[in-house]
Protein backbone atom coordinates (compact mmCIF):
# COMPACT_ATOMS: atom_id res chain seq x y z
CA UNK A 1 0.00 0.00 0.00
CA UNK A 2 1.39 3.09 -1.26
CA UNK A 3 0.82 6.81 1.14
CA UNK A 4 0.17 9.76 -0.07
CA UNK A 5 0.92 13.31 1.33
CA UNK A 6 -1.41 15.07 3.48
CA UNK A 7 -0.75 18.32 3.60
CA UNK A 8 -2.27 21.04 5.99
CA UNK A 9 -1.25 24.11 7.72
CA UNK A 10 -2.48 23.70 11.19
CA UNK A 11 -2.91 21.27 13.82
CA UNK A 12 -5.48 21.53 16.34
CA UNK A 13 -6.38 19.29 19.27
CA UNK A 14 -9.28 19.57 21.24
CA UNK A 15 -7.48 18.31 24.57
CA UNK A 16 -10.02 16.69 25.76
CA UNK A 17 -8.51 14.27 28.24
CA UNK A 18 -6.84 17.74 29.96
CA UNK A 19 -8.00 20.59 29.83
CA UNK A 20 -10.75 20.71 26.93
CA UNK A 21 -9.18 23.46 25.50
CA UNK A 22 -8.54 23.62 21.83
CA UNK A 23 -4.55 24.01 20.86
CA UNK A 24 -3.39 24.64 17.44
CA UNK A 25 0.28 24.58 15.92
CA UNK A 26 1.26 26.12 13.30
CA UNK A 27 3.05 23.42 11.10
CA UNK A 28 5.59 25.52 9.50
CA UNK A 29 6.62 25.87 13.19
CA UNK A 30 6.83 22.37 13.88
CA UNK A 31 9.21 22.12 10.69
CA UNK A 32 10.91 25.58 12.15
CA UNK A 33 11.65 23.74 15.17
CA UNK A 34 13.09 20.24 13.89
CA UNK A 35 16.57 19.62 14.06
CA UNK A 36 18.00 20.18 10.62
CA UNK A 37 21.39 18.45 11.37
CA UNK A 38 22.32 15.81 13.63
CA UNK A 39 25.70 13.74 14.24
CA UNK A 40 26.59 10.44 16.55
CA UNK A 41 30.64 9.79 15.78
CA UNK A 42 31.79 7.27 18.00
CA UNK A 43 34.98 7.04 17.26
CA UNK A 44 37.44 9.74 16.00
CA UNK A 45 37.61 10.31 12.29
CA UNK A 46 34.11 8.45 12.17
CA UNK A 47 30.62 8.57 11.67
CA UNK A 48 28.07 6.25 13.24
CA UNK A 49 25.39 7.99 12.04
CA UNK A 50 23.99 10.86 10.92
CA UNK A 51 21.40 13.27 9.16
CA UNK A 52 22.26 16.08 6.51
CA UNK A 53 26.57 15.86 6.91
CA UNK A 54 28.45 15.35 4.01
CA UNK A 55 31.85 14.70 6.12
CA UNK A 56 34.08 15.62 8.98
CA UNK A 57 37.16 16.64 9.21
CA UNK A 58 39.54 15.22 11.78
CA UNK A 59 41.67 18.12 12.93
CA UNK A 60 43.68 16.50 15.59
CA UNK A 61 43.22 15.29 19.22
CA UNK A 62 39.31 16.38 19.97
CA UNK A 63 38.85 18.86 17.00
CA UNK A 64 36.48 18.10 14.54
CA UNK A 65 35.03 20.04 11.46
CA UNK A 66 31.50 19.70 10.49
CA UNK A 67 30.04 20.23 7.28
CA UNK A 68 26.18 19.80 6.22
CA UNK A 69 25.00 18.74 2.61
CA UNK A 70 22.01 21.75 2.85
CA UNK A 71 23.56 24.70 4.38
CA UNK A 72 21.88 26.81 6.70
CA UNK A 73 20.57 30.02 5.80
CA UNK A 74 22.82 32.01 8.35
CA UNK A 75 25.78 31.89 11.00
CA UNK A 76 23.08 32.30 13.46
CA UNK A 77 22.17 28.61 14.17
CA UNK A 78 22.42 26.85 17.54
CA UNK A 79 24.22 23.85 17.66
CA UNK A 80 23.89 21.47 20.50
CA UNK A 81 26.41 19.10 21.67
CA UNK A 82 27.01 16.10 24.13
CA UNK A 83 30.41 14.42 24.71
CA UNK A 84 30.40 10.82 27.11
CA UNK A 85 31.28 10.73 30.77
CA UNK A 86 32.75 13.58 31.71
CA UNK A 87 34.09 14.86 29.16
CA UNK A 88 32.19 18.14 27.12
CA UNK A 89 31.89 18.81 23.45
CA UNK A 90 31.87 22.07 22.77
CA UNK A 91 31.21 24.53 20.11
CA UNK A 92 34.87 25.63 18.86
CA UNK A 93 35.29 29.41 18.74
CA UNK A 94 34.26 31.54 16.08
CA UNK A 95 33.81 28.37 13.51
CA UNK A 96 29.84 28.68 12.72
CA UNK A 97 29.17 28.67 8.87
CA UNK A 98 26.38 28.24 6.82
CA UNK A 99 28.14 25.36 5.58
CA UNK A 100 28.54 23.80 9.36
CA UNK A 101 30.83 24.08 12.38
CA UNK A 102 33.67 22.68 14.61
CA UNK A 103 33.36 21.09 17.57
CA UNK A 104 36.13 20.51 20.00
CA UNK A 105 35.88 17.54 22.71
CA UNK A 106 37.41 18.32 26.40
CA UNK A 107 38.50 16.66 28.63
CA UNK A 108 38.18 17.43 32.75
CA UNK A 109 40.75 17.08 34.78
CA UNK A 110 42.52 20.31 37.08
CA UNK A 111 42.06 22.15 34.01
CA UNK A 112 40.37 21.05 30.26
CA UNK A 113 42.50 19.62 27.49
CA UNK A 114 41.36 18.42 24.01
CA UNK A 115 40.54 15.05 24.24
CA UNK A 116 39.10 12.30 21.66
CA UNK A 117 35.98 9.97 22.28
CA UNK A 118 32.42 9.82 21.08
CA UNK A 119 30.74 13.04 20.62
CA UNK A 120 27.52 13.92 19.39
CA UNK A 121 25.59 16.86 18.23
CA UNK A 122 22.08 18.56 16.62
CA UNK A 123 21.86 21.79 14.78
CA UNK A 124 18.80 23.68 14.80
CA UNK A 125 17.76 26.91 12.86
CA UNK A 126 16.83 28.01 9.77
CA UNK A 127 18.30 26.35 6.04
CA UNK A 128 19.12 27.78 3.11
CA UNK B 1 18.71 -0.87 -6.69
CA UNK B 2 15.57 1.58 -5.97
CA UNK B 3 15.17 4.49 -8.26
CA UNK B 4 15.79 8.00 -7.20
CA UNK B 5 12.42 10.35 -7.75
CA UNK B 6 12.29 13.19 -10.03
CA UNK B 7 14.08 15.56 -7.41
CA UNK B 8 15.08 18.33 -9.35
CA UNK B 9 12.68 21.52 -7.51
CA UNK B 10 12.50 19.13 -4.34
CA UNK B 11 14.33 21.35 -1.69
CA UNK B 12 17.28 19.31 -0.69
CA UNK B 13 16.67 18.63 2.51
CA UNK B 14 13.54 16.83 1.97
CA UNK B 15 15.48 14.60 -0.49
CA UNK B 16 17.90 13.84 2.61
CA UNK B 17 14.67 12.24 4.45
CA UNK B 18 13.89 10.18 1.27
CA UNK B 19 17.68 9.23 1.04
CA UNK B 20 17.62 8.25 5.13
CA UNK B 21 14.44 6.21 4.54
CA UNK B 22 14.95 4.23 1.16
CA UNK B 23 19.47 4.19 1.01
CA UNK B 24 21.58 2.07 3.11
CA UNK B 25 24.57 3.44 4.80
CA UNK B 26 28.03 3.02 2.75
CA UNK B 27 31.07 2.74 4.95
CA UNK B 28 34.20 3.96 3.08
CA UNK B 29 37.63 3.36 3.92
CA UNK B 30 38.51 6.18 1.55
CA UNK B 31 40.34 9.05 3.34
CA UNK B 32 41.54 12.26 2.14
CA UNK B 33 44.66 14.24 4.42
CA UNK B 34 45.58 17.70 3.77
CA UNK B 35 47.28 20.23 5.33
CA UNK B 36 46.14 23.98 5.36
CA UNK B 37 48.80 26.64 3.99
CA UNK B 38 46.79 28.47 6.29
CA UNK B 39 46.92 26.82 8.98
CA UNK B 40 50.34 25.14 9.19
CA UNK B 41 50.98 25.18 12.94
CA UNK B 42 48.53 22.54 13.12
CA UNK B 43 48.30 18.86 12.59
CA UNK B 44 47.55 17.44 9.49
CA UNK B 45 43.84 16.92 8.85
CA UNK B 46 41.69 13.90 7.69
CA UNK B 47 38.56 14.54 6.10
CA UNK B 48 36.01 11.66 6.82
CA UNK B 49 32.73 10.86 3.85
CA UNK B 50 29.74 10.53 5.95
CA UNK B 51 28.00 7.00 5.07
CA UNK B 52 24.94 8.63 4.41
CA UNK B 53 26.38 11.08 1.83
CA UNK B 54 28.61 8.99 0.59
CA UNK B 55 24.75 6.13 -0.33
CA UNK B 56 23.43 9.34 -1.97
CA UNK B 57 26.61 10.13 -4.38
CA UNK B 58 26.37 6.67 -5.18
CA UNK B 59 22.79 6.10 -5.92
CA UNK B 60 22.41 9.70 -8.00
CA UNK B 61 20.06 12.17 -8.33
CA UNK B 62 20.06 13.42 -5.15
CA UNK B 63 23.09 15.54 -4.66
CA UNK B 64 23.04 19.47 -6.27
CA UNK B 65 26.36 20.16 -8.80
CA UNK B 66 29.43 21.15 -6.24
CA UNK B 67 29.48 24.58 -8.36
CA UNK B 68 26.15 25.70 -6.37
CA UNK B 69 28.12 25.07 -2.77
CA UNK B 70 30.77 27.70 -4.65
CA UNK B 71 28.22 30.17 -5.79
CA UNK B 72 26.73 29.73 -1.62
CA UNK B 73 30.51 30.15 -0.25
CA UNK B 74 30.68 33.50 -3.03
CA UNK B 75 27.74 34.82 -1.08
CA UNK B 76 29.04 33.82 2.55
CA UNK B 77 32.52 35.47 1.85
CA UNK B 78 30.68 39.04 1.10
CA UNK B 79 31.94 41.65 4.48
CA UNK B 80 27.61 42.39 4.50
CA UNK B 81 26.47 39.12 4.50
CA UNK B 82 23.68 37.52 6.96
CA UNK B 83 21.34 35.58 5.03
CA UNK B 84 21.75 33.15 2.20
CA UNK B 85 19.08 34.19 -0.44
CA UNK B 86 20.26 31.98 -3.33
CA UNK B 87 19.29 28.97 -1.47
CA UNK B 88 17.08 27.77 -4.58
CA UNK B 89 20.44 26.70 -6.13
CA UNK B 90 20.67 23.74 -3.75
CA UNK B 91 16.95 22.91 -4.38
CA UNK B 92 16.52 23.58 -8.26
CA UNK B 93 19.56 23.13 -10.47
CA UNK B 94 19.51 19.70 -11.51
CA UNK B 95 20.96 17.02 -9.21
CA UNK B 96 24.41 15.11 -10.33
CA UNK B 97 24.07 11.47 -11.68
CA UNK B 98 25.44 8.67 -9.79
CA UNK B 99 29.11 8.48 -9.06
CA UNK B 100 31.93 5.54 -8.24
CA UNK B 101 33.54 5.82 -4.96
CA UNK B 102 36.11 7.73 -6.60
CA UNK B 103 34.23 10.22 -7.93
CA UNK B 104 32.25 10.81 -5.12
CA UNK B 105 35.22 11.38 -2.98
CA UNK B 106 36.18 14.27 -5.80
CA UNK B 107 33.37 15.45 -5.27
CA UNK B 108 34.08 15.69 -1.63
CA UNK B 109 37.32 17.15 -1.63
CA UNK B 110 36.08 19.55 -4.09
CA UNK B 111 32.97 20.38 -1.82
CA UNK B 112 34.32 20.09 1.74
CA UNK B 113 38.46 21.52 1.80
CA UNK B 114 39.26 24.25 1.13
CA UNK B 115 39.69 25.60 -2.10
CA UNK B 116 43.24 26.70 -1.25
CA UNK B 117 44.19 23.24 -0.99
CA UNK B 118 43.16 21.37 -3.68
CA UNK B 119 43.58 23.84 -6.26
CA UNK B 120 47.00 23.74 -5.31
CA UNK B 121 47.41 20.46 -3.51
CA UNK B 122 50.74 19.47 -6.00
CA UNK B 123 52.57 22.69 -5.05
CA UNK B 124 55.42 23.30 -3.32
CA UNK B 125 58.01 21.38 -1.45
CA UNK B 126 55.58 18.42 -0.77
CA UNK B 127 52.13 17.73 -1.50
CA UNK B 128 48.97 19.30 0.54
CA UNK B 129 46.86 16.20 0.06
CA UNK B 130 47.19 12.54 -0.18
CA UNK B 131 43.84 10.28 -0.66
CA UNK B 132 44.32 6.95 0.91
CA UNK B 133 43.19 4.52 2.55
CA UNK B 134 42.04 3.99 6.17
CA UNK B 135 45.02 1.03 6.61
CA UNK B 136 47.36 3.77 5.68
CA UNK B 137 46.94 5.89 8.36
CA UNK B 138 48.84 5.83 11.98
CA UNK B 139 47.01 2.86 13.63
CA UNK B 140 47.29 4.92 17.27
CA UNK B 141 46.34 8.45 17.81
CA UNK B 142 48.88 9.32 20.45
CA UNK B 143 51.04 11.71 18.62
CA UNK B 144 47.62 12.57 16.55
CA UNK B 145 48.73 16.52 17.08
CA UNK B 146 52.13 15.53 15.22
CA UNK B 147 50.78 13.60 12.21
CA UNK B 148 52.09 15.35 9.22
CA UNK B 149 52.10 14.46 5.24
CA UNK B 150 55.47 13.39 4.96
CA UNK B 151 58.56 15.27 2.20
CA UNK B 152 59.45 11.95 0.74
CA UNK B 153 55.87 10.63 -0.02
CA UNK B 154 55.67 8.14 -3.06
CA UNK B 155 52.30 9.13 -5.27
CA UNK B 156 51.01 6.68 -7.00
CA UNK B 157 50.31 7.83 -10.82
Amino acid sequence: MAFGNLKFDTLTTSDAKNTSTEKSIDTSYIFNGVAKHWMSATEPGSVGDSFNLSSTSDGGTGLHTVVLINNMASTAHAVVTGMQDADMACLADGSRATTGYMVTGLQRADSLTRTDGDHFTALHGDLA
Amino acid sequence: MIKTPEFQGTHLWERLHWAKENLEKVQSDIRVVYEDPEDMDNPAKILVPDPNWMACALQGGILPPVEVYWELAKDEAQPDFEKHTRGYLLHNTKPVEAMTEEQAIEYLIRKDIPQRVWRTWNEGNKPKMVICRTHQLPEHRQWRNAWQITDDIELAA
